[in-house]
Parts: C-alpha cells; structure tokens; sequence
C-alpha cells in the first residue's frame, strides 16, 4: 500500500501501518484508523439495535441481567465462567432469570468485575444504550455500594 | 526514526508501533542498546501466520493472523540470544511489590495484560483479550505509567487495573507474567536468524498438516463464511461480524492486511542484509499479497454497512479469501524454496 493511501486524518483512534514510501522503501506510519474514521457511527447503531433488543428481552424477564451483559460485551458463557471462576453450566443457568435470583452476592460481584460494572448495574439498565455514562457513579469503600453523583 | 516520547526516570522511549508485542520486545531491545526494528523482530521470530478458529470459548468463530502471544519473546530470545528476566508471581500483591520493585531501578517492564482493564483506550476497543502487552516504565502513588504501542503517548494505568488486568482469568490467562531484557547483545549478525525465521514461518503456513492453520486455515475460512448467517441472532448481528473481518484484519494491531505489510517490510529488510535479490522479488510480491488482503477488508466493511449479505455477496467475499490462500501457498511454497 502507498504511503499517500494510508493516510487517514483522525485523531480518535491512531494506529500505525506498514506503507510502501515515494523511494520505493517499506516503512511505518502513524495514521487515523480507517475503520473508525468511517464506521464508527455504524459500530455505534449497532451496539444501540443489541442493545434495544436485549434490553426488551430483560424487562420482560425472558433473559436475565447476565445473559444482557453477555450479549452486550459480546463474551461466550464458557470465556465468562473461565473469568468468574465458576462451571459454564453455572453461567449458562445464570442466564436464565428463574436461576440469576438464586445467585450468592459474591458471584455476582465476580460477573461484575468481569463485565467492568458497578455491581449496581446488574440490577439497573438504562433503556437507551449510551456510550458514556449518564449519571456518574462513584466506587464507595463499601464494595457493594456505589454512590451517585447529579 | 519515529518520534517518541521519553519517559525521564527510566529513559524509555515510547513509540506507536503496529502490534503490542513485537512493538513491546522490539522497545525493549531498543532500550538495552539494540538496533533492531518491528519488522525485524516480528520476521525473526515467524510472526506470520493465519488460523481460523471456532471454540465454545468464543461467541463467534474468528481469525487469528499472527503466531501465539508470548512466541515474539520466546523466538528472539532463542534465536537472537537475548537473555530475558522472565517471572510470573502467583500473588497480585507480590506481583505488584515486584513489578514495583524493578520500576524503582528504573527497569521498564513488561507485562501481559487483559486489554479490557487499560483504563486509556477508547471505548470501542474495549474487549476482553489477555494476550495483550504493555511495558510499565513508571509509578507514582497508585498510579502506573506504561508504554501501550497502540496508544500514541504514555499513558496512566491505576494499580488496581493493573492487578485486575494481569490477574483476568481466561483464554490465554497473563498469570502475572512480567520480563525484562537482562541482558541483549549489542552486536548481531541477523543473517542466520533471518532464515531460521522465515524458514519456520513458511513451514507453518504450508506444511502443518491441521485443517485450520495455515493456508489450509484460510481455506477453511473462506468455507465456513458461508455459514455464517446460521450463527447469527439477526441481520444487524451478520452486519457486525463481517465488518470485524475487516477490524482483525487492519485495525487490531497488524500494521495493515493482517501483518502482511509488516512481514513485506521484513523481507525488504532482510533482502538487504542479506543482499538476495530473490527475497528483494518476494517482498514486492508480499506488499502485493497485503494489497489484495485490504480489498478484501475494504470489501467486508462495505458490505457490512449497507447490510448486502445475500448468499452471492458472501460467495463473492468467500471466493476473493480463497484466491488468497492460493496466492499465499504459492508464495510461502517458494519462500521455503529460497531460503532452503
């Protein structure tokens, strides 16, 4: 690839690429991410349409919050009962919310941590997907309480 | 040389380099007085590869187009003699009070991390991967500097993210993994290493008689394409993981079309030291390869927006991976012929 080619002006996510220079020589550049430059708007809707359709089937109890944020962060039962610590069985019986009720507190720090959550937010979703955080929540000392700031 | 910036107590310099572990070793080696470059280090060590893999473990089938993380350090340690100081403390906290230890001599480090937990990236990079690697060249208070390759300056990471990031369970857990260069030879002659590298390389991407390794893995990706609106929940779901062909191939830390520019930067490189103008020849050939590799990324991101996945678009995309596994078993078949 030309060196002129590769050339992305975009400051939000920089990568570095291999480009063949005027001389003839292979070398690097630094360069703005043709992906995100172009499609992160599309990258976004989609995590929205994910999100909408888990969401919908949460609130109306069809799936459990673990099977959400699996859908959400887009991880595979067996890589989140690995991360957990506990059987894939377990995880996958977690999913289903006849079974997330029966779950210890502590576990469900542990899917906390992994899904990087408050553990607040395994029994609270916002209705729309938002990339930042709408109401910023604060660690507290008390590992299961999370405090919220207007 | 590329622009950096330099870390004042362990006189580290950090750049931006195409992928996190042969940008790390190759900042290391840097570090310790030796001049060599990611190319150089990625050919080396037989960076190239393809494997295409479908596990329980992963929510969707995907590729793989380099070798296993951790084999950049193994092979240049092998191959170049560089002595590695290498440790995985079982304990966070006697990770930590060693890592922290080896920054107060001012050692920048090494360290495998989950990329989920660097808390500097941004948002849609977010992803659970534990073969990610990061040098940490500094702490203040709770806080790391590290050198990220793909973050373009130093970047802070809060030790409790590092703990959780070197701790993560999984595929590919780190374990704690942390090394240092103890000690690289200032002097080297790459000649032999370079044909060890791409000797073994080659080898791997035609000879291994596994059905997803290799050109055979290419193959059986471009197959398995095809079966990939059975896998999905929706269309939109579809939409997504064809475009991520696209993101493995350019954006996640390959220097553009799957590592095959890098690799066509190394053998330009190697046909110098070793003036051999047939691997001059082959690397022309490989910038071509890659080329053709970032149509099929281009292709794949196109389709992928506008939602044209039919069966025949898919066939489209299936045909142009296939004609690049021909290409590359022709290529490697004679790659292995020049080197011996």
């Amino acid at each position: 690839m030309k060196e002129k080619d590769a050339y992305i002006d975009f400051d939000g996510h920089r990568v570095t690429m291999f480009v063949e220079k005027e001389d003839g020589s292979y070398g690097s550049m630094e360069t703005g991410s043709y992906l995100a430059s172009n499609y992160l708007d599309d990258f976004w809707q989609k995590m929205q349409h994910f999100h909408k359709n888990a969401y919908e089937q949460l609130i109306s109890n069809k799936i459990s919050p673990i099977a959400f944020y699996l859908i959400m962060k887009e991880m595979a039962p067996a890589d989140a009962a690995v991360r957990v610590g506990i059987s894939a069985s377990a995880v996958k019986k977690h999913m289903q919310p006849k079974y997330f009720s029966r779950m210890t507190l502590s576990t469900a720090q542990r899917y906390a941590d992994v899904f990087g959550i408050h553990l607040a937010n395994l029994f609270q979703v916002m209705p729309e997907f938002s990339v930042q955080a709408p109401v910023k929540q604060k660690k507290s000392f008390n590992p299961f309480v999370v405090t919220i700031e207007s | 040389m590329k622009k950096g910036t330099m870390d004042n107590k362990t006189r580290y310099l950090h750049k931006m380099a195409a992928h996190c572990e042969t940008g790390s070793v190759t900042g290391l080696l840097n570090h310790a007085g030796m001049n060599i470059t990611e190319p150089m280090v990625f050919g080396i060590s037989s960076g190239i590869f393809f494997a295409y893999l479908q596990s329980s473990k992963l929510p969707f089938p995907m590729f793989v187009t380099r070798n296993m993380p951790g084999s950049i350090r193994k092979k240049t340690a092998k191959r170049l003699g560089v002595v590695y100081k290498k440790s995985k403390p079982r304990d966070p906290r006697k990770a930590s009070e060693s890592l922290d230890a080896l920054l107060a001599q001012n050692i920048p480090v090494a360290v495998q991390v989950d990329m989920f937990e660097m808390d500097y990236i941004p948002p849609h990079m977010k992803a659970h991967f534990n073969g990610h690697f990061i040098i940490a060249v500094g702490k203040e208070k709770d806080s790391y500097t590290v050198s990220d390759c793909y973050f373009p300056t130093l970047a802070q990471l809060s030790q409790t993210s590092m703990e959780r990031a070197r701790f993560a369970r999984g595929d590919m857990a780190p374990h704690g993994l942390q090394y240092y260069v103890k000690q690289a030879p200032q002097q080297v002659d790459l000649r032999t290493p370079i044909r060890k590298g791409i000797k073994e390389a080659a080898r791997n991407m035609v000879k291994l008689p596994i059905p997803f390794l290799g050109v055979k893995g290419i193959r059986l990706f471009a197959r398995k394409l095809m079966e990939w609106p059975k896998l999905v929940r929706d269309e939109e779901h579809l939409s997504h993981e064809v475009m991520m062909i696209s993101a493995i191939l350019e954006e996640r830390g390959t220097g553009g079309a799957g590592f095959r520019f890098m690799y066509a930067t190394f053998l330009q490189e190697a046909a110098k030291l070793l003036n051999d103008a047939g691997l001059a020849d082959m690397s022309k050939q490989m910038m071509g390869i890659g080329d053709r590799w970032r149509e099929i990324s281009l292709h794949a991101a196109r389709i992928g927006k506008k939602k044209d996945l039919g069966p025949d678009r898919l066939k489209e995309l299936s045909a142009m991976i296939m004609a690049r596994a021909d290409e590359e078993e022709k290529f490697f078949n004679q790659l292995l012929k020049i080197v011996g």
